[in-house]
């Protein structure tokens, strides 16, 4: 049953992880202006973490999914998780309305609301949760790990 | 806790050159490394 679950958080992490990573590098300069938006970085570090971090979310988002190193990515996405929560709540608290920008342009295409708001927060800490629920279930059921561990004997 | 540590460095050093490898390649790549503009060069604000 632990093992079901885990692997039903890591289809959902993985999967909206590496859409969101996708969507991001797609259109890079609306993600530069958004970290912009959020007043948080210097304007040094704005284009590389502009860079960098879709790249990392879609990383991290397929090793989920495929269940290769998905622990250690659980772990990393929970803590970026709660950067992101820090970084909404850090607007929230200084009453500056915001694109979240955690879907990028797939946001405007779906027509999802992406603001950094309550929802925003709830969602994000529902992440951090299955994050770590992947992280502490030791199970390797539907994971490419498991099947190399194995020596494709499955 | 040390394998841990090991992967999360091999993972964060893979994207990162993933995203500065495609974003050189990319020909709507950012800049990086670009210097300010001398404010006498600076384009006037209605042309931004």
């Amino acid at each position: 049953m632990v093992s079901l679950i885990a692997v039903f958080a890591r289809i959902i992490i993985g999967a909206i992880f590496l859409i969101s990573g996708l969507a991001k590098i797609s259109d890079p300069g609306r993600f530069i202006l958004t970290l912009r938006e959020f007043r948080l970085f210097p304007e040094v570090i704005v284009p590389f973490t502009a860079i960098w971090l879709p790249w990392l979310e879609l990383l991290l988002g397929l090793c989920v999914l495929v269940g290769l190193l998905h622990r250690t990515s659980a772990l990393i996405l929970a803590c970026l998780n709660a950067g992101f929560l820090a970084a909404i709540l850090s607007v929230i608290v200084r009453g500056i309305e915001v694109d979240c920008g955690c879907f990028g342009m797939l946001a405007d295409m779906l027509g999802l609301p992406d603001m950094a708001d309550m929802k925003a927060v709830v969602r994000n800490v529902v992440f951090i949760g299955l994050c770590l629920l992947i992280f502490f279930s030791r199970k390797e059921a539907l994971s490419l790990e498991g099947y190399i561990r194995q020596g494709g004997k499955r | 806790m040390k394998r841990i540590l090991r992967e999360a460095m091999v993972l964060i050093a893979l994207s990162l050159a993933m995203a500065l490898l495609f974003n050189a390649a990319s020909p709507t790549g950012i800049k990086l490394n670009r210097k300010p503009l001398p404010a006498s060069q600076e384009a006037p604000v209605e042309a931004r």
